[in-house]
């Protein structure tokens, strides 16, 4: 599948003009930021204050999840698998950014307060003595799975450009680096808030039109139905995969995205509960709308060009192919936005915990200047780890996400709810909670996969999380009262206690 | 939580309150969506009743979503409570609740 050197152009030149008025709000924010008092500038950077809107958190929540996996990956394995996996895709992630400030959000916003915490280490450090066992493990966590998440979205990123600009991927990613790193780096989460806004609009109008454009180009829904079912007959029957396998799916697209550190920005750092609420509706109406349009668009791509070899190249190709080629370089873009800013709400969650959990506790006496060049500093590396690690990107990055997605809600779920909502969950419950989870995700999908029992190994690693940090809690002795009163009083802890 | 020895603020029994529900709500509508599914789909398309062009299970499925967003709406302007999130809230506001 060759596109014509026109439309590439005019695609090329739309997503350059888009991608460069980004890179001028980044700046534009980052000068703001210099505005604010050195001794702020840390909670500043990462939590823009407490200030932050209904559109502001729906927007940073749902832009922060739905990304490459949302806009490239998801089409891409519907395109290889057909409507049985595309069912999940469209129909478990609907509700997605619910699950996060629907579930904790209320509670974490009061805790994060209390706290001050910037980062949700912070909370389940506070939570949890500073336990350095936990921190520790939970860093480890951290790190390992948000730097394959985000490399998947970088990969995501190049894998859109390689197809439209026809450049090498190599280069395509070093250029989608570039501007993501800019922008995170620079303005902190006011900065990606900012450019969110911007995002989320572009994504909205983008998906929409793509999975309109799709559906017309492919003859409407019964011509599209049709056609996958003479492609391949198996393509259009849920049955193809078994239900435990597809169930399992659903917890990792449905239920656990609370567990994951970039995905909770949004609830430490919003304004009120009525925001918070129409955050909640709102996510509930953007997410299907993008889910919804990028799945047709997946679906389509079966009956229009089945059997790419690269299955995230659909997305790109689709836009290239339905749609007039400028709006088509806008979709390009607004996808390319999504994964920027999740990338960036990764990066804000990888570097605060760096900097904040790890950089901050071992020299405690670091001034707040020396924080702040270190915030920028750590915020710019992690962005190039990343970038390695995307070098060598394989067919669908889709799996990758699962894989991310698994190992951290595996190790953090239940720690984090646990211990958000039932006080006799101790530290020792959540370091069992996140070895053991992790451990055994890690068993299940590499080194003994008849351990998952056929279901994705996600599945495994949260039943014994859960086992293991119920049981572990009961066996040893409970949290100080001191802080059970943060998490549970009413009134400040006195110090006399 | 009866066992803890100092007073519980009354916000972070509604918190745990809508916790469940979210939960609640999101299986009810994951069952509903494999219900539909495996139930009613997977046969050959001619053998399906075609709504608005898509098989008939799959535009129930379409339906069920809007029907289960509306209930969100619902849960999200009726049944969640308008709380203060401030740190800790005051004596008097207290007394009101």
């Amino acid at each position: 599948m060759e596109l014509s050197a026109s439309i590439k152009a005019t695609i090329t030149v739309t997503f350059f003009v888009y991608t460069f008025a980004l890179i001028i709000i980044a700046f534009i924010s980052g000068r703001k930021m210099a505005h604010i008092p050195v001794e702020k500038y840390v909670d500043e950077f990462y939590t823009g204050g407490r200030t932050m809107g209904a559109i502001f958190v729906a927007l940073i929540t749902a832009a922060g999840i739905c990304s490459a996996g949302t806009f490239v990956g998801g089409p891409g394995l519907t395109h290889k698998l057909g409507l049985g996996y595309g069912l999940v895709n469209l129909f478990s992630f609907i509700f997605t950014t619910v699950i996060v400030t629907g579930t904790i959000g209320k509670k974490m916003g009061i805790i994060a307060r209390r706290i001050k915490a910037t980062t949700y280490m912070d909370v389940l450090s506070a939570r949890y003595n500073d336990n350095k066992v936990l921190l520790f493990s939970g860093v480890i966590v951290i790190l390992t799975f948000m730097v394959a998440y985000c490399a998947s979205q970088f990969m995501g990123g190049a894998r859109m450009l390689e197809v439209v600009t026809g450049i090498k991927y190599s280069f395509a990613l070093a250029l989608f680096a570039v501007v993501v790193i800019a922008y995170s780096t620079f303005g902190g989460i006011r900065g990606t808030g900012l450019a969110t806004i911007l995002q989320g609009i572009v994504m909205t109008v983008g998906s929409l039109a793509l999975g309109i454009g799709s559906l017309r180009y492919a003859g409407g829904f019964s011509k599209m139905f049709y056609a996958i079912e003479a492609y391949n007959p198996t393509f259009i029957q849920p049955q193809s995969f078994s239900m435990g396998w597809i169930l399992s799916l659903w917890v990792i697209f449905g239920f656990v995205y609370l567990a994951m550190p970039h995905g909770t920005l949004g609830v430490l750092a919003f304004k009120n509960s009525l925001a918070l609420h129409r955050a909640t509706f709102l996510g509930a109406i953007l997410v299907p709308i993008w889910a919804f349009s990028m799945n047709i668009t997946g679906l389509a791509s079966i009956a229009l060009f089945p059997g790419l070899e690269v299955a995230d190249h659909t997305t790109p190709l689709m836009a290239a192919t339905v749609l007039n080629p400028v709006l088509a370089g806008l979709v390009i873009a607004g996808a390319g936005a999504a994964i920027q800013s999740t990338i960036a709400a990764m990066i804000l969650a990888i570097s605060g915990t760096l900097v904040k959990n790890v950089y901050a506790r071992m020299y405690k006496k670091a001034s707040a200047k020396r924080l702040r060049t270190i915030s920028i500093t750590f915020t710019f590396l992690t962005g190039i780890a990343t970038y390695i690690f995307a070098l060598n990107p394989p067919p669908e990055l889709e799996w990758i996400v699962i894989f991310a997605i698994g190992g951290l809600a595996s190790a953090f779920f239940w720690p984090m709810l646990l211990g958000l909502y039932w006080w006799r969950m101790n530290q020792w419950g959540a370091v069992g909670g996140v070895i053991i989870g992790l451990l055994m995700y890690i068993i299940g999908k590499g080194v003994y996969p008849p351990l998952a029992m056929g279901l994705d190994p996600v599945i495994i690693g949260m039943v014994s999380s859960l086992i293991a940090s119920v049981v572990l809690s009961l066996i040893t002795s409970p949290t100080d009262m001191k802080t059970l009163q943060i998490f549970w009083g009413a009134e400040p802890v006195k110090e006399d206690i | 939580m009866s066992k803890l020895p100092f007073k519980v603020d009354k916000r972070f029994p509604i918190c745990t309150r809508e916790m469940l529900i979210t939960f609640i709500f999101l299986t009810a509508y994951c069952l509903f969506v494999v219900f539909v599914s495996y139930g009613l789909g997977g046969k050959p398309l001619n053998q399906y009743t075609f709504i608005m062009g898509m098989p008939s299970w799959f535009f129930i499925l379409i339906l069920g979503m809007v029907v289960f967003i509306a209930i969100l709406g619902f849960i999200c302007f009726k049944v969640f409570a308008n709380i203060s999130i401030e740190a800790y809230i005051d004596q008097e506001e207290r007394g009101e609740e």
